[in-house]
């Protein structure tokens, strides 16, 4: 449910905010835009990268119309993974929005966002944005869940009801860079748990990073399974499978 | 951007500038916002102009077409309404001078004491004798002991009275200045008057009060020299810091760090982030401690211009933490500059105001430019280079503001800043533990105070040592506004400079800049229309002799510097030194004093103290006196030549000026009690022109001087026109063909008397006075002369 309060400060929230502090540079090449996100220069190079048919891996235009090797002989969950750019192209910024504190990146994601999702999920009537949870030892660390600020925003911004309690997380897990596509599906088995209200809903899953995919995958099962009519995933960034 | 086609050129400013100011939409309002305050004030518009203003540029705004140019209009207007309020009659105190007054109000600041002992204190009256007031503050003026705080609520019965407007080209205008501090009237409780206080402050006040009188309190244990410089750069508090002090950290360029500002917020947040280590979770509790840390700091110094802008953005920066957001630094500046504007407009016009604004935006947008061109190797770039690049941008803002406002341009400022902002914030640390400390207990409170103390004694020695090496600065003369507008406009292009053409050409910039700022344009100005002359200027110094010549090849010459017995530095610090600066007068080559008394000798002690001087000639019946030894001691410590003059004696001064001593007689004996009459007289004579000065003599007996003595065009009459002096033998042995009086307005002693005012009248000779005139300068091409007079250019 979007609260009432949410509904009432979401048309100038954000105006107000940009007003104040102005995010003024293009997220990827630096050059000055009014608002946050990225330059129409880089929206249209975006715009021009070709993904797996079924998931955000970023491929080769030759090799778009077959599964990538991600998605080969699994089972996906989701109906249609996307993300905005490749990994190499943010991982900066990404890594200083999760680990140094500089959340301000929020309303670049955001826009960046909410730009692949009017590309690639044109006319798809969502019921609801879920961010995807962090494990709750990173939660205390850390203290925010990175996936959960940007969509607070990106909700605001595509009018769709922001409802993060629909998943929550179980099962601790450690950090799954570094760690094999078949190990990050064994660890992840079970480790996240939906909410019934779930049920019936087209849900939009965010998430920051889709490497092999397993983590979405698994939240999207767990979705699925408390009776979720369909599940889309979008990323900020995901892996590139080249050559 | 040389060599670029005009069109070319043209068009990257313009997309260069709307690159700037995409999203920058508070930046662009702060900016018309500005002008319709400066444009208000400057035309002096009235308030329904600009209400029609603000009427006309709604009705745009909600049905024209473009809307954001009519927000920005519509800002304009605002400005000029905000201006035109406060300089409308409203504002004004509705009694009028030298009348007695009651008024009650809230108190601004604190009691700040004086050079004479007596406090000062900045009141926002709520009523004036018993009527409701809503105009501008004023200033009340209190007897020792009657000291109040912020937000006190007071009861005053004294006198109004007003500032004697300067006589003086470019001098310091006291009332201009209240103005601009948002000041409207001035109030005295000295004579019969009677201060009371009413009620007390809020908690919140008395307590930054309390905390601030027992970091006093403090500060007061340490030796003199500290106080001053500890009060200065942790509580603002200037008056404690003597004119040389002043002087050095003003010519090194570390003055500006003495407007508390900038640097001691950035070590208040550095402080708070040490206290609460940032955490996300915390960013609330941070949040709140910084802002109220922040506003009892304000507290503390009494809301000066520069504190409340460093303030207001540290506001913003947790502001911006706490809402996962990010500061724009312009739109921060320029949220400030807005606040600030709002709450007294003319502090637009206020020097310390624009110092505080210039230096943070010139800061943020000359850095990257000296990143760039000082070295990044070595040792240098990894503990120097960055810092040097944050005082040069920072320095080069300021420089031309600070030439326009002192005179000066500092060369060694940069440098010496490098290793010395880091030892006041040091110090400033220290200052900060101890105000916490002093709370508890005041004794303990000094032991971190006298390191911060014997820091900033470094500091201040050091400053001193950099002002006295030769070069370390240059006086430059007032400059031409439209000199320093030009300035601040290639400055404003060093950047796109840098970008398009290398650092190299960005360094050209500045260099072209620094030639700028050096360049006498005045001169040039002025030699483009006149021939070389010979300057003689009676300066208005108030009740006293002070008259300064300047010889058609630039020697200078100063015969008597004026002086008060009540305070004897303030014409020297506050009237002689600060012409002599803005007419870029950094050396005295000839030096002559008639006798030695108060209003004649003292602003020579300051100008001896200040400036090198060539020689200095006395009279030989004064070389036992004692207040004249002080004098001679003090010149023979700088290495000035030293004359024992009498009659007979002539001293050339460059190629064509002269001057001749008539009096003293060889062998002249005076006697303490009749100085008076041991004055030195002389003639200055260039080509046929001669101008007579005559000091303080009351008997001058003209058998006893050559024919040619009394032959002069130019007469400074004896004795500031005193009747002693009125001596109709005398005055009838002269030829002149205009005489001089200098005087004090108002003064004790019936100066000038009636009888030497009517002789004059009665004689058909023009008589001129300081006391009504202001300076009186002649010009002289050494045959024809002309008279200006201050106030006849300025009414």
């Amino acid at each position: 449910m979007q609260s009432h309060s949410q509904k009432l400060l979401s048309p100038w929230y954000d105006e107000l905010m940009q007003l104040m502090f102005p995010q003024r540079n293009c997220l990827l090449c630096n050059a000055a835009i009014t608002g946050a996100g990225i330059c129409d220069d880089c929206e249209r190079k975006r715009r021009l990268l070709w993904s797996c048919p079924r998931c955000a891996t970023f491929v080769d235009e030759k090799e778009a119309d077959k599964p990538c090797d991600n998605c080969l002989g699994h089972r996906r969950y989701f109906t249609l993974a996307r993300a905005a750019v490749p990994y190499k192209q943010l991982h900066k910024q990404l890594w200083d929005f999760k680990n140094n504190q500089q959340t301000y990146y929020k309303r670049s994601f955001a826009a960046l966002l909410a730009a692949t999702c009017r590309q690639h999920f044109q006319g798809i009537a969502f019921d609801a944005i879920v961010p995807l949870p962090i494990a709750p030892l990173r939660m205390q660390e850390r203290c925010y869940n990175q996936s959960q600020l940007v969509t607070a925003v990106l909700a605001r911004d595509l009018a769709i009801s922001h409802q993060p309690q629909l998943l929550k997380r179980v099962k601790e897990t450690p950090p799954l860079f570094n760690i094999g596509r078949q190990q990050r599906r064994e660890l992840l088995k079970g480790a996240f748990v939906a909410d019934a209200a779930a049920k019936g809903k087209k849900l939009l899953l965010v998430d920051d990073i889709f490497t092999t995919g397993a983590t979405s995958n698994e939240a999207s099962k767990a979705l699925l399974c408390a009776g979720a009519d369909s599940v889309y995933v979008l990323t900020i960034c995901s892996g590139e499978q080249l050559g | 951007m040389l060599h670029m086609k005009k069109s070319k050129i043209i068009s990257v400013l313009i997309s260069e500038t709307a690159a700037f100011l995409r999203g920058r939409c508070l930046f662009i309002i702060a900016v018309f916002f500005t002008t319709g305050i400066a444009a208000a004030v400057l035309l002096s518009l009235p308030s329904w102009v600009s209400l029609i203003l603000i009427v006309g540029m709604a009705v745009l705004l909600f049905t024209g077409r473009r809307r954001y140019l009519g927000i920005a209009l519509l800002a304009l207007a605002i400005g000029c309404f905000f201006g035109s309020a406060e300089i409308s009659g409203q504002r004004e105190f509705p009694v009028t001078d030298g009348s007695r007054v009651e008024v009650s109000g809230k108190v601004q600041g604190y009691s700040v004491q004086m050079d004479d002992g007596r406090y000062r204190l900045r009141l926002a009256p709520q009523e004036v004798d018993g009527k409701a007031y809503y105009g501008g503050d004023i200033i009340v003026y209190a007897n020792d002991g009657q000291q109040f705080s912020g937000g006190e609520q007071i009861k005053v019965s004294g006198q109004v009275f007003s500032y004697n407007s300067p006589g003086n080209e470019d001098a310091f205008d006291y009332n201009e200045y209240l103005r601009n501090q948002g000041i409207v009237g001035v109030v005295s409780a000295y004579y019969g008057g009677e201060i009371t206080k009413v009620k007390d402050g809020s908690y919140f006040s008395a307590a930054a009060a309390y905390f601030r009188n027992r970091f006093i309190a403090a500060a007061d244990l340490l030796p003199g020299d500290q106080r001053g410089l500890i009060n200065g750069i942790f509580l603002g508090d200037k008056s404690g810091l003597d004119y040389q002090e002043k002087n050095a950290l003003s010519a090194s360029g570390i003055f500006h760090a003495f407007a508390v500002s900038g640097l001691n917020i950035c070590y208040l947040l550095l402080a708070v982030s040490l206290l609460i280590s940032y955490n996300y979770r915390r960013r609330w509790l941070r949040l709140i401690i910084t802002i109220v840390l922040l506003v009892f700091y304000m507290m503390i110094t009494g809301f000066t211009a520069s504190v409340v802008r460093a303030a207001l953005m540290g506001i913003l920066l947790v502001l911006a933490q706490a809402f996962d957001e990010k500061t724009d630094i312009y739109t921060s500046l320029a949220v400030a500059l807005m606040l600030c504007l709002f709450y007294h407009p003319l502090w637009l016009f206020d020097s310390g105001f624009q110092l505080s604004f210039v230096s943070v935006f010139g800061l943020v947008a000359l850095m990257p430019v000296w990143q760039r061109i000082l070295p990044k190797k070595g040792w240098f770039g990894k503990y120097l280079a960055d810092g040097m690049a944050v005082t040069f941008a920072a320095s080069f803002a300021a420089m031309p503001l600070i030439g326009y406002y002192f005179y000066i341009v500092s060369f060694a400022g940069w440098l010496i800043s490098v290793p010395i902002l880091p030892l006041i914030g040091f110090a400033l640390i220290l200052s900060l533990i101890a105000s916490l400390i002093a709370v508890v207990s005041v004794g303990a409170a000094v032991i971190p105070l006298y390191a911060a103390g014997l820091i900033m004694d470094l500091v201040n020695r050091a400053c001193q040592v950099v002002a006295s090496v030769p070069l370390s600065y240059a006086t430059i003369g007032k400059p031409l506004l439209i000199v320093i507008i030009i300035i601040y406009l290639l400055l404003l292009l060093i950047p796109l400079i840098n970008k398009y053409r290398g650092r190299w050409w960005a360094l050209g910039g500045f260099i072209i800049v620094i030639a700028l700022l050096l360049t006498p344009w005045s001169n040039i100005v002025n030699g483009i229309f006149n021939d070389k002359l010979l300057e003689v200027t009676y300066l208005d110094v108030g009740q006293g002799d002070c008259a300064l010549v300047v010889t058609p090849d630039g020697k200078t010459v100063l015969i008597d510097g004026g002086g008060s017995i009540s305070d004897p530095d303030a014409v020297g610090e506050y009237i002689l030194l600060p012409y002599l600066k803005s007419h870029g007068i950094d050396r005295i080559d000839l030096m002559i004093s008639s006798h030695p008394h108060d209003d004649h000798i003292d602003g020579l002690i300051s100008v001896l103290e200040n400036m090198p001087v060539g020689c200095y000639i006395y009279g030989e019946n004064f070389s036992d006196n004692s207040t004249e030894k002080r004098l001679i001691d003090l010149a023979k410590a700088d290495g000035t030549k030293l004359i024992a003059a009498d009659a007979g004696d002539k001293y050339n001064v460059g190629e064509s000026v002269s001057i001749n001593v008539y009096l003293p007689q060889q062998g002249q004996v005076t006697t303490e009690a009749d100085a008076n009459n041991g004055s030195l007289l002389c003639k200055l004579s260039y080509k046929r022109m001669d101008f007579l000065f005559t000091g303080d003599n009351d008997e001058i007996d003209p058998s006893v001087l050559p024919a040619l003595a009394l032959d002069a065009e130019i007469v400074k009459l004896p004795h500031h026109g005193s009747s002693n002096a009125f001596d109709q033998a005398f005055y009838q042995t002269l030829t002149a063909e205009a005489v001089v009086i200098s005087v004090g307005a108002d003064n004790n002693y019936g100066h000038p008397a009636q009888e030497v005012v009517e002789y004059w009248q009665m004689a058909g000779v023009p008589l001129y006075r300081t006391d009504l005139d202001g300076a009186i300068t002649v010009y002289s091409n050494g045959r024809d002369w002309q008279i200006s007079t201050y106030r006849s250019n300025n009414d």
